[in-house]
């Protein structure tokens, strides 16, 4: 019963005052960074690191892990409430917590997002408890080429599948992915399509890009629906979640925790990936695939679920290994450093108050988020009475905000503006935006991946279908590329209106 | 005439700080410092920064702030100071890139005319890393495996043109071994490959090998300075063990735009120079595997102008270049 002691001593650590204070700081600070467009975990983390140097390190770091996995709550709120993605993680919740959302159903939505996130971020606490050293080890299995197959997954299974039309989605995704390729070649350095702009050297940021198709796109559709566009009505009962709601989520709630925690796991994937995978799961297993984009609460709660989950899986090469697999990990491993903790196997041993302590407190902080964001639930869906004549100016103030203050940059300000026009644009011809987004957030760290798996393999291709983990993966990317063409000719004839 | 119009109004207000800068010297600082960091908030530098900026702030009586300006090398933050009005409100926290990157990309500055040198930070050390599959216990060892080898090996680096890539780049040309250059975004990434053995070797930060060098995960051959590391015991340097007068280190310096007045640098060297030798800082940059330097402003600008001088040679040696 070793587990039940070193979580007993976790709590004993977690709950004397001061590391309550800090867990609840840490909670709410990272609700509103994650809401934020403006500032992202990373640089939310940063600006605690002086505060964080002058305490003792359990506390340190129950504080800075309260901001990282509060921050996938708070990405929730604005994604719901204004179409705007806080973190590149919560822009799956975008399409259907936005239609919700515009159908009056807000309330449900951010619930759901709550309990999907408490479920599968406590599940992700409970295997990091359980499981660390093994899946560590495990994750280590893969490399370049598992991470590009991975990706090239993702994207294929969301371009695919979101919208009406492959065609379109395909299409947004090659856009994206061309927009990915603008600025210093990652490998070689040799910048591309800069045009010798300094600004372009670095790439189109996603968040311009995101901002402008999501948020401001939606605030330009709403200047077209002018006439029409009332105060949204939301009654009480539309605000409390229902018990359809529930069944309908509890599914999506297992699976989104369950893929967002074995995609954390991996350092060089992360929570984006998980969630769109999730999203993409739901869509194929679910009867009624057409209706996702509309407002189907599964496609809120699974990628809700998922990355939650993803931050007790990165948590585990980062404990047991020292390998942070994303920015956010990275400032925590800088941050065990300074306290000169050295992550590995040796820290379960060494620093057993410390490590259970952190734990202990990710349970507790994952209790005071539902708590917080069911309680304000009210709160924030009173947002949308606001009459729109209000709002979508105050949206708007909010994109330009939020993008100004990551770089100071009027480039990317010009960069969203742009791309609000695109959104819209692309909203009304039935091109969906997530494809192209998401192109954009992964393109370069395919193109890495690619080019280190074709570095270290001497230019032979095969390396993508040798390597077992890799071949799975990529057999099933072929699988979802050639599904229309597969079903039609190895499977029942497909009757006339069903869409493939 | 419009454009007369302008220009005059720009001469004014150009002529404006140049009046103003008796006064500005007696009231410095009269508005909170930034200070830039050309990278992405979370790093070593930016880490530095943020714990110094409270104890600047205390000891300028202004506060003290990071502004992060990531991107394209750290050429971005680089050019906004060099850009900046010269009042001792802008500063730079830069790493060796400062003199590296203007070689390898297009910038539109020069390092050595549109900057006040105001201190080093630190310095800091990387160490030569293998996998434990490589059979070499040593430098010696490993270069004569490479030779008979070389399509077997791989280096990382935490990106094209970082100092790591080129440290590689360097033992390349000292050893006349030939291996692939494996960029990552950053160290960290590279950490599962090198691990897992898909990529032989690297040169990393001392304190980021630390934990596998000790559980045995890879093994280090050598230090890239003149002198053995304390946390390293048993590790030589590569100058010992057979890389003649190889001798690589990491550094961080502090900068001003050109044109600062001379009492301002001074006294920014002097509270800068301060707080980096307080118990805080080199406690802090112990704990990674660095040593605080705090020197005078004559002594750390001869030390850019080596350190440029020798990267250009090494980078035109090596032929590396971003093409």
């Amino acid at each position: 019963m070793d587990f039940i002691s070193n979580l007993s001593l976790g709590f004993s650590v977690a709950f004397t005052p001061i590391n309550m204070v800090v867990v609840t700081l840490g909670v709410i600070v990272g609700t509103v960074i994650g809401a934020l467009p403006g500032i992202g975990p990373v640089a939310g983390l940063s600006i605690l690191i002086p505060l964080a140097f002058g305490m003792n390190p359990t506390s340190a770091m129950i504080l800075m892990c309260g901001v990282y996995y509060g921050c996938m709550y708070g990405g929730t709120i604005t994604s719901v409430l204004m179409n705007v993605p806080g973190e590149s993680s919560s822009i799956m919740t975008c399409l259907d917590g936005y239609a919700m959302a515009r159908k009056g159903r807000a309330g449900p939505a951010l619930t759901i997002a709550a309990i999907g996130s408490f479920v599968a971020g406590t599940f992700s606490v409970v295997m990091l408890t359980l499981l660390a050293p093994p899946i560590a080890e495990a994750a280590l299995r893969f490399g370049p080429p598992e991470y590009f197959a991975l990706m090239l997954l993702g994207l294929s299974a969301i371009s695919g599948l979101t919208g009406t039309s492959r065609a379109k989605g395909y299409a947004m995704a090659f856009v994206g992915l061309a927009l990915a390729m603008i600025g210093l070649d990652p490998i070689g350095g040799a910048p591309r399509y800069t045009f010798g702009s300094l600004e372009l050297m670095d790439g189109i940021g996603f968040l311009p890009v995101a901002v402008g198709m999501f948020g401001l796109g939606a605030v330009l559709g709403m200047i077209d629906q002018l006439l029409e566009i009332q105060v949204m009505k939301t009654s009480l009962r539309d605000m409390l979640i229902t018990k359809q709601d529930i069944r309908d989520s509890t599914m999506p709630i297992v699976r989104g925790g369950i893929i967002g925690f074995v995609v954390g796991v991996l350092p060089g994937a992360g929570a984006t990936i998980a969630t769109f995978l999730a999203y993409a799961a739901e869509k194929r297993i679910s009867r009624t695939p057409e209706l996702f984009g509309t407002g189907m609460i599964a496609g809120v709660a699974s990628p809700e679920a998922a990355n939650n989950a993803s931050t007790g899986g990165a948590m585990i090469p980062l404990l047991t290994l020292g390998i942070p697999g994303s920015g956010t990990t990275a400032v925590m491993l800088g941050v065990l450093t300074l306290f000169s903790l050295q992550p590995g196997p040796l820290l379960f041993s060494k620093n057993p108050d410390f490590v259970w302590g952190l734990i202990a407190s990710m349970y507790i902080g994952n209790v005071m988020l539902l708590v917080l964001n069911i309680a304000f639930v009210p709160a924030f869906v009173a947002v949308l009475r606001v009459p729109y004549k209000v709002l979508a100016p105050l949206i708007a103030i909010f994109c330009v905000v939020g993008v100004y203050s990551v770089n100071y940059s009027m480039f990317d300000l010009w960069v969203m503006l742009g791309f609000g026009v695109v959104g819209y644009l692309t909203n009304k011809m039935g091109y969906p935006q997530a494809p192209l987004v998401l192109a954009l957030v992964l393109g370069g760290q395919m193109e890495v991946s690619l080019r280190q798996s074709l570095k270290m393999s001497e230019a032979d291709l095969s390396t993508f279908f040798t390597r077992p983990i890799s071949a799975t993966i990529m057999a099933v990317v072929i699988v979802i590329i050639l599904w229309p063409v597969l079903n039609r000719f190895l499977f029942k004839p497909v009757s006339n209106g069903r869409r493939t | 005439m419009k454009i007369e119009a302008r220009a005059c109004a720009l001469l004014l207000l150009a002529a404006v700080p140049a009046v103003q800068a008796q006064s500005d010297v007696a009231a410095y600082p009269s508005r909170p410092i930034r200070i830039i960091v050309p990278l992405a908030a979370g790093g070593a530098i930016d880490t530095i920064a943020r714990v110094m900026s409270p104890q600047l702030s205390a000891r300028l009586g202004q506060s003290v702030i990071v502004d992060n300006r990531a991107g394209a090398a750290e050429t971005i933050g680089t050019e906004l100071t060099a850009r900046a009005t010269p009042d001792g409100h802008t500063v730079l926290m830069a790493s060796a890139s400062f003199v590296v990157s203007p070689q390898l990309f297009p910038v539109r500055y020069d390092v050595l005319k549109d900057f006040t040198y105001l201190t080093q930070v630190t310095r800091q050390p990387y160490v030569l890393i293998v996998h434990p599959s490589v059979p070499a216990a040593s430098a010696r060892e490993l270069i004569a495996w490479i030779k008979v080898n070389p399509e077997r090996v791989n280096f990382a680096s935490a990106g094209t043109g970082s100092l790591m890539h080129l440290t590689g780049e360097l033992f390349k040309a000292s050893t006349g071994v030939s291996m692939t250059h494996v960029p990552y975004k950053g160290m960290a990434l590279a950490y599962p490959d090198i691990l897992a053995g898909r990529v032989q070797l690297g040169f990393p930060a001392i304190i980021t090998a630390l934990p596998h060098v000790r559980t045995g995960k890879i093994r280090a051959l050598g230090v890239t300075s003149r002198v053995p590391v304390e946390s390293l015991p048993g590790v030589p340097t590569l100058h010992e063990s057979g890389v003649a007068d190889f001798e690589v280190q990491q550094w961080y310096g502090v900068y001003a735009p050109a044109g600062v007045p001379a009492a301002i640098a001074a006294r920014l060297n002097q509270e800068f120079a301060a707080v980096t030798k307080g118990p805080e800082i080199v406690a802090l940059l112990a704990a990674s595997g660095s040593e605080a330097v705090g020197n005078a402003r004559a002594e750390f600008a001869a030390h850019v102008r080596s350190e440029f001088v020798r990267w250009r040679k090494i980078i035109r040696d090596a032929n590396v270049s971003v093409k």
